[in-house]
């Protein structure tokens, strides 16, 4: 495998975790979930609404 | 190549742990979910598979060129172009239903589609984890 792939797949790699991770420290958190932290979750979710969602070309199917 | 697979596996880890895990956490009644566990964690799980899966199509996408050599990478990427966004959108309408009236099919129904989404950021993550170990 070249060094550009491996590097490209890294890339990908950290990327995945740099999203995950957050919300994976959260669900390991005991005691009370703030109401801030409610609030963070549900600006997140609403966002997800858009119906620009998906109109970036990184969604587009090339032939 | 050691170094290499740390953040694959971790990745995969991760998401696998979404795959099992809720919260351990309990909310605060005064906050916007009003003490609604299943909705803050179905909130979170959204998010994140979203956040996940769009990292991963954005990943291929700028480095189409350098991975030419592995089509299946672009075949998986543009099948989760194709199914995700449904899935999206089925899981917000169950999310949706599940809100208006909280009920055991409204929720077995927001499990299921939240499953879906579970299985596409396994797949986003999973196939780095494939390709990283060639």
């Amino acid at each position: 495998m070249s060094p550009a792939i491996i590097l490209a797949i890294l890339d990908g790699a950290l990327s995945i975790v740099e999203k995950v991770a957050p919300t994976i420290a959260s669900l390991f958190k005991t005691g009370q979930i703030t109401t801030e932290q409610q609030q963070a979750i549900k600006a997140r979710i609403d966002a997800l609404y858009s119906p620009d969602l998906f109109s970036g070309p990184e969604w587009k199917v090339d032939e | 190549m050691k170094k290499l697979l740390i953040p694959i596996v971790l990745a995969v880890a991760l998401c696998g742990g979404l795959l099992t895990f809720t919260g351990c956490g309990t909310l605060d009644p005064a906050g916007v979910y009003q003490g609604d566990k299943v909705l803050y964690d179905a909130d979170m799980l959204i998010a994140t598979s979203y956040e996940t899966v769009h990292s991963f199509v954005l990943w291929e996408y700028n480095n189409r060129t350098t991975l030419a050599s592995i089509p299946d990478i672009k075949k998986t990427a543009d099948a989760l172009r194709v199914q995700y966004p449904i899935a999206h959108k089925a899981a917000l309408a169950s999310r949706d239903a599940y809100m208006t009236a909280k009920t055991a099919p409204n929720a077995t129904a927001l499990s299921q589609a939240l499953a879906v989404l579970r299985q596409a950021m396994t797949t986003a993550s999973a196939y780095l984890a494939t390709q990283g170990t060639l």
